[in-house]
């Protein structure tokens, strides 16, 4: 593809600086197979203005959009001063996928481990057995939890021996104290089957008298076996979903990430601004607090603070300068939605003025005007935007306001 | 509460939300991250139900009645934002004292004032208004509807977006 270019030499514009502000190179974006641009090369001076001039519809809005992050190109890269416009990955991004993960990973953990079962056991079956609610009673609850160790429940009246998660009742007794020697006996059998062979104690001594039906342990060797393998399977299943959690939560945090890198938003931190063909402002929002919320946002932009302190003052007299400057002060508090289109597209270029931005982009500004309109609007982008503000304005035409930028580049048809 | 709302409204944020809502994608490009203000958004309102609901607990007095959060409640709530105005705090405030109001004051003194008028003539009392309640909401709603779609007190922006998409 080629371009033909005729610069103007131009007597406001700030020259020659080492990097261009803008630079794209070998930028290339298509749309259903077809390239709408094909690896253009562009390099746009601090201070400058350019003209886009294409006769076709979709080459310039596409341009814009891939510059300013709605659109993703095919190849080639843009560049900010020398930077890309992409999100980098910084401690917070970091931080944030890091306790995403986490988060994930505990809320599977719980999962796994069961956490209804854990709450009945660390906080309903300490108030049936009326033990006082302390932080210590907590803790050693918990941990008995994760141990699997066997536990005392009450049920109308009976005490019951039961496994850690309440699932199965191994005894009954009527008797606290004998309820509780009982469960001391067993899991004592359980922890000695737990820590290996050989320590194994005889079921007999632990049952004292034989000839006492109620004294016996009631445990057969299968049930020793699954108790004992109770704390192995619950710590097994909460580490190992909290791993996968965690690998999840990282994974999908970091997915996030990456799609939201090169976005609107992060262009627009970047300091590129720019308006629709198709005014598209905040239609049931006053003319004013169209410029106010970009204002906002525009400061937002340049502080580094989450939530910065905005002078109230100061933005209200910001907004009402920028109105002011695009000839609007009589529709101030009319709403967006009411005016006319070339008051509307005053508006678009107010709202791309009121970002403080680096770079304005203006998508056909005198699309849809009369010669008297279009002579107006090139006069406002003269008075706010030359030589200070860098301005690239695609157009149908060599129209008034083409004719006011420094340069033009044609994007010759396909 | 109520002037908790007011100046969020009036707030950076406020304005940030109307814009994510009107135009997703000019707010975009003005460095406004939808996500982030969408949940704020979103966890504010859930913020203010559940304190709602920590109050209406506290008036009911149980938990337990499934039927206090039942469909009819739900529908009524929605009707008392429509008929006062979408979007509008004093809107909602005439709608619910409307629909409310009418629920407990006037239905029972217009059933008792009925029912002394039928018993001096029919001896029984034959109808009531209580069971056509729901049947009034209804055909408020739909006059409302009808004859003032944006509802009684709508704020000015809602009015504006109505007049845009009339248009």
């Amino acid at each position: 593809m080629t371009h033909r270019e005729n610069t103007k030499v131009s007597e406001g514009a700030v020259l020659s600086p080492d990097i261009p502000l803008l630079s794209i190179d070998r930028l290339t974006v298509q749309s259903g197979g077809i390239p709408l641009i094909d690896e253009l090369e562009l390099d746009v001076s601090a201070g400058s203005s350019v003209a886009i001039i294409d006769s076709g519809r979709g080459s310039k809005a596409a341009l814009l959009d891939a510059i300013c992050g709605l659109r993703s190109a095919s190849s080639g890269s843009v560049r900010l001063d020398g930077r890309r416009l992409k999100q980098g990955f910084s401690a917070k991004t970091f931080w944030g996928v890091l306790f995403t993960g986490i988060l994930v990973g505990l809320l599977c953990a719980a999962a796994a481990v069961d956490i209804d079962r854990l709450w009945l056991a660390v906080v309903k079956r300490g108030l049936v057995v009326d033990e006082p609610f302390t932080p210590a009673n907590f803790g050693r609850r918990l941990r008995s939890y994760f141990r699997a160790e066997l536990a005392i429940d009450r049920l109308a009246g009976n005490w019951r021996i039961v496994t850690a998660d309440g699932r199965e009742v191994l005894a009954v007794r009527r008797d606290l104290s004998e309820a509780r020697e009982l469960r001391n006996q067993m899991q004592a059998a359980v922890t000695a089957r737990r820590t290996g062979p050989g320590v194994v104690p005889d079921i007999t001594d632990l049952v004292g008298d034989a000839n006492e039906p109620q004294r016996e342990l009631l445990l057969d060797e299968t049930t020793l076996d699954r108790l004992a393998a109770g704390k192995r399977r619950i710590r097994f299943r909460g580490w190992s979903a909290f791993i996968c959690g965690l690998f999840l939560g990282v994974g999908m945090s970091l997915a996030i990430w990456q799609r939201g890198r090169r976005s609107p938003e992060v262009a627009a931190r970047a300091g590129v601004a720019r308006t629709f063909r198709s005014p598209r402002n905040f239609p049931a929002m006053t003319v004013f607090e169209n410029i106010l919320v970009t204002v906002e946002q525009g400061i937002h932009r340049q502080s580094s603070a989450w939530w910065p302190h905005i002078n109230k003052a100061n933005r209200i007299e910001r907004t009402e300068e920028l109105i002011r400057s695009v000839g609007l002060i009589d529709q101030s508090f009319s709403f967006a939605s009411d005016l006319t289109r070339y008051e509307q597209r005053c508006l678009g270029i107010a709202r791309g003025l009121a970002m403080d931005p680096r770079i304005l982009l203006i998508d056909e500004p005198a699309d849809g005007m009369n010669t008297q309109q279009q002579h107006a609007l090139a006069g406002i982008l003269k008075d706010v935007c030359k030589g200070v503000l860098t301005l690239v304005v695609t157009s149908a035409g060599n129209d008034p306001v083409a004719l006011i930028c420094d340069r033009t580049v044609h994007l010759s048809p396909h | 509460m109520v002037l908790l709302v007011r100046v969020l409204e009036k707030s950076a944020l406020g304005r940030a939300w109307i814009a994510v809502r009107e135009e997703p994608l000019a707010a975009a490009t003005i460095g406004i991250s939808a996500t982030k203000v969408r949940l704020s958004a979103f966890t504010i309102a859930a913020a203010i139900a559940g304190l709602a609901g920590c109050l209406s607990v506290a008036s009911i007095g149980t938990t337990g009645d499934p039927n206090a959060f039942g469909f009819n409640r739900s529908v009524a709530i929605l009707c008392a934002v429509i008929i006062g105005g979408l979007g509008s705090i004093p809107g909602t405030l005439v709608g619910v004292t409307i629909l409310f109001g009418f629920d407990i004051v006037v239905i029972p003194s217009v059933d008792s004032w009925m029912q002394r008028i039928q018993g001096q003539v029919f001896d029984v009392s034959l109808f009531t208004l209580g069971s056509w309640r729901l049947a009034l909401v209804g055909i408020a709603l739909i006059v409302v509807m009808r004859f003032r779609p944006i509802g009684l007190i709508p704020s000015r922006r809602f009015a504006a977006e109505f007049q845009e998409s009339k248009q």
